[in-house]
């Protein structure tokens, strides 16, 4: 059992600080050189200038380098800084195992290489120091074994153990014989069912992750290049990455706002969902009033009825209440799930009665009990509806299509489908489809980044969502 | 600084809360004094009014009000949504009209029907594989676990039209970019085929038919279920006790057998789950076609004319979609109940073929 001291956490908490320093300078960067960029009078036009960037003259396809650059270095080092700055936090105490010491080694190379020296310094002393804490050698004792070992290959000795053990295997009866031969076929076999598996897998895998990488690479491309490649291309070098094209998106067809839109919905709705659920599911859960069981399973039977049959009328509601076209509409017919209040319940019905109890003995009162005891323990549950409904929100086509008409009301699926991403006006109009893929994946990105970072919640909630149901 | 700005703190805390301690304790006893002492300990009914009364007034507004009012909308005629007024009942009007007179209703059911029967079987049998093949290995398992999970976080209508980019390239010069899919399908040596496009009568080159922009419905539909059905298979098969397998193993049996006869039975209560809600999902197929096709659900260009693509759902909201008009409401709730009612039909014959087959 070897832990790691607090000198050499220290030391790590540093890399980890320069290496945010580092990924926060880029994303300032990235912003800078993305808001210094042109955007085109005519969006089918590129615009090749020189843009003066902190006293340097960059041209077009060198701006456009940069941004790539810089984003392929985020895609990598925020997510790790994500995992170490989790790491650090994390209380749970973890032995050191060999893994320990290689990650620092590769976040030491992985950081060299991205001109990070500092970091790369600070991890190469973590990692020499843990090394030293788990098998008492350092790097020279290291490199000094390996090269040993590399020059046994060349030494008699290793040929004579290679010939007796042949010899050994010649003398073996006829029976050994047999059963290796089994062993071989039986490797063989499991070696074929996993090429197999793996290759089915990686198969649905690409037919999975296709469209994603279809929708980026078609955005960053040029209008030009869209309409006269016969094969458009699967690779495009970095310089040529449009990313004035998010731009457009962002300005032009105003998908600024209808984020922006989409982002105070789903806030408002999921708060909304939050507060009524965890109250309603508490009720059901804990209290005890006369026909308790009997409103639960109305509510449940609710569940089996399709969504057409409440739009009608709360689309006469709406409109009588005079919301029609705001964003009350939006909002307050999604601040409760039936679902959610289910789910919620079961969680809440796991927590053993005794605290309940004891809670009361304490004189602690119901509310006071919810907040201080239910919630915290069942945040993880908490968590995942927060998140489901949020996606919910992102995802929400029919209703906001039917109650919102006006431009300036549109949430995001509504103004995907609804702005006609063209070039000229009546039969002459032409659809720019790198545009309206970009607008996708400005649509698309924002959600997969919270997966990543929730990823635990969001994939054990659905999972259970399903068991449970 | 800090610190004594902290004890200032606590400090202040602990004077409020005696204050407050002292007199909600006078207040008690001042309405325990006078009989109202529920005022103060409530007692359960009172606290569960509290703790409901919002999810409650919401879920009776928009979830409960509207399961009975539009049941009684589509017993009326000439309804008007801004007055309430109306001309007269009627019993089966209403639900007469769509049946029998409305044009296209037929087609929708059809197209329902056949978008149900093809990517249900489709998606369980795909994702049941995947999720076999996921558990089976362990390096790169949660990397394939991600992705498979990807379709389930993203917009519906954004990857649509993803594929129907995908599927039609630069849909203004014909003949020439053909999209990634044709293209996919030239490596095969496959002609490139006009999935979603208008043909050109000068070159001979025929446009979209039913069949094609039906299949890119499909091949989306696929897509887009199989995050959530692989996650809930996978995570039926990892409860399973590892015994049984060993058992099997010991006994003799291939793997395929032990599939078929160990895996599938014991996660059947999952499956039919998974069977049950995707064929009450899939009769209720809209978003994925509105966002390959168009909100209409109609191509006007196609081959042979219009391709009609609307789905029952489609039919709903062409209804709603001219509620200004007296008393389309009561045709959009009339096809709404119809809808309601396939998808109960189908829901009870699942449940009883279910009771015989699942094992729980």
């Amino acid at each position: 059992m070897k832990r790691i001291p607090k000198k050499i956490r220290l030391l790590d908490v540093i890399a980890t600080i320069i290496d945010w320093i580092f990924v926060v300078a880029a994303i300032f960067v990235v912003y800078r050189l993305f808001s210094i960029l042109q955007v085109p009078d005519v969006i089918s036009e590129v615009i090749i200038r020189d843009y003066e960037f902190l006293g340097f003259t960059l041209s077009s396809s060198q701006v456009n380098l940069w941004i790539s650059i810089l984003i392929g270095y985020l895609l990598v080092f925020f997510p790790t800084a994500i995992v170490n700055t989790k790491r650090l936090r994390s209380k749970d105490l973890v032995d050191i195992d060999e893994w320990t010491y290689r990650t620092q080694f590769l976040y030491m190379f992985m950081s060299f290489f991205t001109f990070n020296i500092f970091s790369a310094v600070l991890r190469y002393l973590v990692g020499m120091q843990i090394k030293v804490i788990y098998d008492d050698k350092g790097f020279v004792l290291t490199m000094k074994d390996l090269w040993q070992s590399f020059k046994n290959i060349f030494k008699a000795e290793t040929y004579q153990k290679m010939k007796e053990k042949r010899q050994k295997r010649l003398e073996m009866s006829d029976s050994q014989h047999d059963l290796e031969r089994v062993t071989k076929v039986e490797f063989f076999k499991t070696v074929a069912r996993l090429v197999l598996t793996y290759s089915f897998l990686t198969l649905f895998a690409l037919f999975i992750f296709i469209p994603f990488y279809w929708m980026i690479i078609t955005a960053l491309k040029t209008y030009e290049e869209l309409n006269t490649a016969l094969n458009p291309r699967f690779f495009i070098g970095l310089s040529e990455m449009q990313w004035v094209n998010f731009k457009v998106a962002l300005t032009r067809f105003d998908f600024t706002t209808y984020i922006l839109n989409t982002v105070y919905v789903g806030i408002m709705s999921t708060i909304g969902t939050i507060i009524t659920t965890v109250l309603a599911a508490f009720a059901f859960s804990r209290l005890e009033f006369k026909g308790r069981d009997f409103i639960f399973s109305v509510l449940l039977l609710t569940m089996m009825i399709p969504g057409e049959l409440y739009t009608i009328t709360n689309f006469i509601t709406v409109t009588r209440l005079g919301w029609y076209d705001s964003f009350s509409a939006l909002i307050f017919p999604f601040m409760t799930s039936v679902f959610y209040i289910f789910f919620l319940r079961q969680t809440f019905k796991q927590i053993p009665d005794s605290l309940y109890r004891a809670a009361q003995v304490d004189g602690c009162g119901d509310f006071k009990y919810l907040t201080r005891v239910m919630i915290p323990i069942a945040k993880p549950t908490i968590i995942t509806i927060t998140i489901l409904s949020a996606i919910g929100a992102w995802d929400a086509y029919i209703w906001p299509q039917l109650v919102t008409p006006s431009r300036e009301n549109w949430l995001i699926s509504v103004a995907l489908r609804g702005t006609s991403f063209t070039l000229g006006s009546g039969s002459d109009a032409r659809p720019v489809y790198n545009m309206q893929l970009a607008a996708t994946a400005l649509v698309t990105v924002p959600l997969l980044v919270i997966f990543f970072l929730l990823k635990k919640y969001i994939m054990s909630g659905v999972g259970r969502s399903g068991t449970k149901g | 600084m800090m610190k004594s700005l902290k004890l200032w703190l606590s400090e202040a805390t602990w004077k409020f809360r005696n204050f407050t301690r002292r007199y909600t304790g006078r207040i008690t006893t001042f309405f325990e004094k006078r009989r109202l002492g529920f005022m103060i300990h409530w007692p359960g009914w009172l606290k569960a009014i509290f703790y409901l009364l919002p999810a409650l007034l919401l879920l009776g507004v928009f979830t409960f009000f509207p399961i009975f009012n539009s049941f009684f909308i589509s017993f009326l005629e000439g309804y008007n949504i801004q007055t309430g007024e109306f001309d007269d009942y009627t019993l089966i009007g209403n639900y007469r009209y769509i049946i029998l007179e409305a044009t296209g209703f037929r087609q929708a059911v059809i197209n329902t029907a056949l978008i149900v029967a093809i990517t249900v079987p489709a998606t369980i049998l795909i994702s049941l594989f995947i999720a076999v093949a996921l558990a089976s290995v362990k390096p790169l398992k949660g990397f394939f676990q991600t992705v498979f999970f990807l379709p389930y976080i993203t917009n519906t209508i954004a990857i649509g039209l993803v594929f129907a980019y995908m599927f039609s390239g630069n849909a203004n010069t014909i003949g020439t970019t053909l999209g990634l899919a044709n293209q996919i399908l030239g490596w095969f040596g496959v002609d490139p085929i006009i999935w979603l496009g208008a043909g050109n009568a000068a070159e001979g080159i025929r446009g979209a038919t039913y069949w094609t922009a039906m299949s890119v419905i499909l091949i989306y539909t696929i897509w887009n279920g199989l995050a959530f059905k692989i996650i809930v298979f996978l995570s039926g098969i990892q409860g399973i006790d590892k015994q049984y397998y060993q058992a099997a193993q010991i006994d003799g049996a291939s793997k395929s057998k032990a599939l078929r006869r160990i895996t599938v039975p014991l996660i059947s209560p999952m499956i039919f789950y998974i069977l049950v809600t995707s064929v009450i999902g899939g009769f209720k197929t809209y978003t994925s076609v509105v966002a390959i096709i168009n909100p209409e659900g109609l191509i006007s260009y196609g081959a042979d004319g219009t391709i009609n693509l609307k789905t029952i759902v489609f039919y709903v909201y062409d209804f709603i979609g001219m509620a200004g008009t007296n008393g389309m409401m009561s045709f959009a709730s009339a096809a709404a109940i119809i809808l309601f009612v396939i998808i109960l039909f189908f829901t009870i014959i699942q449940l009883q073929v279910g009771k015989r087959r699942v094992h729980y």
